[in-house]
């Protein structure tokens, strides 16, 4: 049993793109050395072969383990960053559960904070970014389907909601928009008694929107309603004040 | 003076080469000069380890987090936390520090270790394998594990522990150490063990007890049992633990009868040969006691008097504090104040009784209510989606962002989410998270994806073909997938293994045995359309071939051929309340018959045109699509074509050609359907399910008559498939032959009546599994006339039934009948009347493919 022999084959295997066979050979490696350098470089270039060949669930895990067992590895820095790949590979689609998105900022996170000054920072952020705004559109599209569906309580508080958790969004204009549609929506299908207090809260909605967003193409179709409210406020309260 | 206090107060930790003294810690030597009072810092060298065989030294240098290159402070603190560092790793027995050497400032460690004694294996004497088993889950020995004292005592302690609780009292275990001649510093454990004799509980004497009579007492102590013939199940085994459980259950029999005062003076526990022990318990029961004035305060949303009722507690009542707190807090039956407060929002009610007066006996009490805010949702987390899209479950959800928190509404979210069929019932977690300070709860939904997907291919060898005289094969291939996606039809990546996740649903089935039968059936489903509100959209369409073999173009050609299509739309309805759901349906089918007048004597040859209109309205409240265990099912539906005849003109159809009589069909049909699910046992698992079903076809015109077609059939296993042809309603009664209790041509009016007891062995949602007993009664009537809902035949049997998510509801039914047929049956004086007169019942065994097949 040659291993000097079958680690330059996994090296060359592995540098021809021939993963799988590769990992069978640095894992016999990786056995027979488990301290030295070629059970380092082994170990390493499991998990990177995982990830070259798509795998992120087994690159995640070697990737990750890798920092653990080498701490004081060259190559730390580029596992703890390939390992947060792996799980910014697993996030999936933004109407699924997004735990793998979380996990996967968070790794980005560690890894910016223990390499301050890696090439990779970059990139990192702009992927954090990137998953980041997946969150947001999750939350976004809640907001939307309680407006589709008609239920306008919903969409007023998961607006208020979302605009608060969300406070710089590209979704922030129709997120707004949404609510003080659906502050009125409310407003028009609600009993007597909350009729008042609703159109007051409209309005207030309505006058937010518009110092935020003067140029919105909503503003057109927000006006109309904001005047049926300044009306209705008006009778309203001369309703309340004869009681 | 206090330098030198210091050198004497680090000597102590510290100590130098020439004596060390056992687990001593560091010694600096190799001549350097050690000024305590005068830290020095070095630069660490090679450091060297000795005495780790079998570890790696790396890791050692690791744990220790002493590096080269390093700069150390000695005497400091690194030194220290190295040793204490690798002490926590229980390793070793000795650690100890050297500098061997210092040079121009790198100074030379050597780590001199002596690990702890290995566990190579450990075995048994004295009990055998299976018992060796067990205790082997109780104790953590393992191969490799490293050896302390502590650790052979903790073992030993665990299997005396063990053996008491399984009543031997007497056991005695030994632990030998045998050192290991193979593996190097390593040890073999032989657990010696001697159980003694198993102690058995002879008697409980109870004395003092008046109030309570010594049998309930006996019985309130749950795992403490004297010894009794009928007591096969329960051994009347002593152990500590349980005895001191159920002296405290056994008064609380007392306290439930207002002796709160009741306490045990003295009990003893003494052996009275060596196999059996005595148990004497001494009670004092003390006074009686009875509740007094009980006062609200705090309560606001609820008056004084509507709290009173729902307490059920009045003064002078017996005093139980226990039931008091589950009026309070958490009764079986749901109905108590916390529950009261919860169900309408308040999430953060709180509630204190206290007592506040004590005379004669007679304790009040003043409640007092801290009603809190009115909790609202927040925001509505879902987990676990792998597969499902989120607005396919929220808009499922029924505690939406501003909602008043309700637990009503989480139960019936739960239970609307278990009937999309994608998730795993069992595994549903629902956590709300409330945030006191803005009065919000934000509630999470935990899901666990399942496969909904069913696939059906089978091939079966039956029946003959009358033409070649061969028996012929059936093949059946059926796909349905419930949690389908159109719109990802196109997206790459999406086909894993296919679109899924908007809830969707499409069914592609195809069963044929070549030209003697076949049929094609394609549907789909969108659950909301347009994404509103719940109205769901089906188109399907089907094709269906039915012949006697030979081709078509061949003289001798007898078959039918049906083609159809339609669609349907479903919704679900607010009034008279949201359990209720309606669906309209246009369907269209072409009939063209053959010389068929074997099946069809109305109409032998010809085709036909079946344009018809149908309404349904169901109410569903049952808890589970699979295995419901409460709820009920009531539908009625009526379906009608157009009363072409009103038109026509024609008064007496007798001399019209069957053909031009049947060009349009005319008929209407009502059927009425209605189940429940009551949970006998207090698991809710034993369930009985009782159903009742009707169906009446009728004409719009008696001269121009009904339907040859969508007739009714009953009997035996109501199996679709190649009995179903010619839109045949054919229905389940088990214990007789298939379709036998109707005329050959079908009957317009049928009735059915069934109970079944059933009982779940496994709920598991990859396998549910549950076994039944069934008494079922139907019958099916040529005319009004002889119409008589009480002239049905009986039946009685069991079964079983398997859920299996790829494969849906496959089940097999044994069924006695009892009734000899009615003379227009199709099965009069046939199989079962023959068995039902010589031995008195027809023994049948049916097969079931599908839920809720073959049902009226």
């Amino acid at each position: 049993e040659d291993y000097n022999r079958k680690f330059e084959l996994a090296n060359q295997y592995f540098d021809a793109g021939k993963y799988s066979q590769s990992i069978a050979l640095y894992e016999q490696v990786y056995q027979r050395f488990p301290k030295q350098s070629e059970g380092e470089v082994s170990y390493f270039r499991i998990g990177k072969a995982y990830y070259m060949s798509n795998d992120y669930y087994m690159g995640g895990y070697f990737l990750g383990q890798f920092t653990a067992r080498f701490p004081f590895s060259a190559k730390v820095e580029e596992a703890t960053f390939l390992s947060a790949m792996c799980s910014v590979h697993q996030s999936p689609s933004y109407s699924l559960d997004q735990t793998d998105t979380e996990l996967a900022i968070n790794s980005l996170q560690q890894f910016i904070d223990r390499f301050p000054n890696s090439d990779l920072v970059d990139t990192s952020n702009v992927i954090m970014d990137r998953l980041r705004f997946k969150l947001e559109t999750k939350s976004f599209e809640a907001v939307k389907l309680y407006a589709r569906t008609m239920n306008y309580r919903a969409a007023v508080t998961s607006a208020e909601i979302f605009i608060s958790n969300y406070p710089v969004s590209t979704f922030k204009e129709e997120a707004s928009y949404l609510l003080v549609n659906n502050s009125y929506l409310l407003y028009k299908n609600s009993i007597e008694s909350k009729k008042l207090e609703r159109t007051a809260q409209t309005l207030e909605r309505y006058r937010t929107f518009v110092t935020e967003f003067p140029t919105s193409k909503y503003v057109k179709s927000l006006k109309s309603i904001a005047d049926e409210m300044e009306k209705q406020l008006v009778i309203l309260e001369n309703l309340e004040a004869e009681k | 003076q206090e330098d030198s206090l210091k050198i004497v107060a680090e000597e102590d930790t510290l100590s130098l080469p020439e004596a060390t003294k056992p687990n001593s810690q560091i010694s600096i030597g190799g001549g350097i000069e050690l000024d305590y009072a005068n830290p020095v810092e070095y630069t660490i060298g090679p450091i060297n380890i000795e005495g780790a065989e079998g570890y790696d030294p790396n890791a050692i240098r690791l744990v220790a987090g002493l590096r080269q290159g390093q700069k150390i402070t000695i005497p400091g603190q690194q030194i220290s936390d190295a040793i204490s560092n690798l002490w926590k790793e229980g390793l070793f027995s000795d650690v100890q520090i050297f500098a061997d050497k210092e040079i121009a400032g790198v100074i030379y460690l050597t780590i001199q270790v002596a690990p702890r004694p290995k566990l190579s294996k450990y075995r048994f004497t004295g009990i055998n394998k299976r018992q060796a088993d067990k205790i082997r889950e109780q104790i953590e020995l393992f191969t490799g594990k490293t050896i302390s004292e502590n650790l052979v005592y903790k073992t030993k302690a665990k299997i005396i522990g063990y053996f008491r609780e399984e009543g031997y009292s007497a056991a005695k275990v030994n632990i030998k150490r045998i050192p290991d001649e193979i593996m190097m510093n390593s040890e073999v454990f032989l657990i010696e063990c001697d159980r003694g004799k198993k102690v058995k509980i002879k008697k409980i004497n109870i004395i003092g007890n008046e109030s309570v009579k010594s049998g309930k007492l006996r019985r309130a102590m749950k795992d403490t049992k004297q010894m009794a013939i009928w007591r096969i199940f329960k051994s009347s085994k002593f152990t500590e633990s349980a005895y001191s459980r159920d002296k405290i259950a056994m008064l609380n029999k007392f306290n439930a009868v207002g002796l709160r005062d009741a306490k045990i003076v003295k009990d003893s526990v003494y052996m009275v040969n060596d196999k059996h022990l005595m148990i004497d318990i001494t009670i004092d029961e003390g006074e009686k006691y009875y509740f007094g004035d009980i006062t609200w305060i705090g309560n606001t949303k609820f008056r004084s008097t509507y709290l009173d009722t729902i307490l059920g507690i009045k003064p002078g009542d017996i005093y139980n504090k226990q039931l008091l707190e589950e009026r309070l807090r958490m009764s079986q039956d749901g109905r108590d104040i916390s529950s009261l407060y919860m169900d309408r929002g308040y999430l953060f009610f709180d509630v204190t009784p206290v007592e506040t007066d004590f005379t004669d006996n007679r304790i009040s009490y003043e409640i007092r209510i801290r009603e809190g805010k009115e909790a609202r949702v927040g925001t509505i987390f879902i987990r676990g989606n792998t597969k499902t899209n989120d607005h396919v479950i929220l808009r499922e959800i029924r505690t939406r962002p501003g909602d008043l928190f309700s637990r009503n509404d989480i139960i019936r979210t739960q239970r609307e989410l278990a009937q999309l069929g994608y998730f795993n019932e069992q595994a549903f977690q629902v956590n709300p998270m409330p945030d006191p300070q803005k009065g919000t709860v934000d509630i999470e939904y935990v899901v666990e994806e399942k496969s909904s997907d069913q696939i059906e291919l089978s091939g079966g060898y039956g029946g003959r073909n009358l033409v070649t005289d061969r028996p012929m094969v059936i093949g059946t291939l059926g796909l349905t997938f419930n949690n389908f996606s159109v719109r990802k039809l196109f997206t790459g990546g999406a086909w894993s293994p296919l679109p899924s996740g908007d809830g969707q649903r499409l069914s592609l089935r195809g069963q044929t045995n070549g030209k003697y039968f076949q049929a094609y059936n394609f549907s789909f489903t969108e659950p909301w359309l347009g994404g509103k509100k719940p109205n769901s959209l089906t188109v399907y369409m089907s094709h269906t071939l039915l012949g006697n073999g030979y081709l078509k173009r061949n003289a001798k050609y007898e078959g039918i051929s049906i083609t159809g299509a339609g669609v349907v739309m479903g919704r679900r309805k607010k009034w008279p309340d949201d359990y209720f759901s309606e669906s309209f349906e246009l369907s269209y089918q072409y009939y063209d018959v053959n010389n068929y007048g074997s099946l069809f004597p109305d109409l032998p040859v010809g085709y036909s045109n079946d344009i018809s209109f149908k309404y349904t309205i169901q109410r569903s409240s049952v808890s589970s699509p699979i295995y419901p265990q409460s709820g009920s099912v009531i539908t009625l539906s009526g379906k009608t074509t157009l009363p072409y005849s009103t038109w026509e003109g024609i008064d007496d159809y007798s001399s019209i050609s069957s053909q031009d009589r049947f060009k349009y069909l005319e008929y209407y049909k009502i059927k009425f359907g209605a189940e429940w699910y009551f949970p006998l046992s207090k698991d809710q698992k034993l369930v009985l399910k009782t159903r009742v079903g009707m169906g009446y076809m009728g004409a719009y015109n008696s001269s121009k008559g009904i339907s040859p077609f969508e007739r009714y059939y009953l009997g035996g296993s109501g199996i679709t498939g190649m009995n179903q042809i010619g839109g045949r309603e054919v229905i389940a009664l088990r214990g007789y032959d298939d379709n036998m209790l109707s005329s050959s041509a079908g009957d317009p009016i049928a009735t059915k009546y069934t109970m079944e007891l059933r009982y779940p062995i496994s709920l598991n949602p990859s396998a549910t599994f549950f076994v039944l007993a069934f008494a079922e009664a139907g019958n099916s009537y040529p005319s009004f006339k002889r119409f008589n809902p009480l002239d049905v035949k009986r039946s009685v049997g069991a079964g079983v039934r398997i859920f299996l998510p790829m494969f849906g509801m496959l089940g097999i039914d044994y069924g006695f009948g009892f009734d000899k047929l009615s003379p227009w049956a199709s099965g009069y004086n046939g199989n079962s009347d023959t068995s039902i007169q010589q031995k008195g019942y027809f023994g049948k065994l049916t097969f079931t493919i599908g839920m809720n097949l073959g049902e009226l």
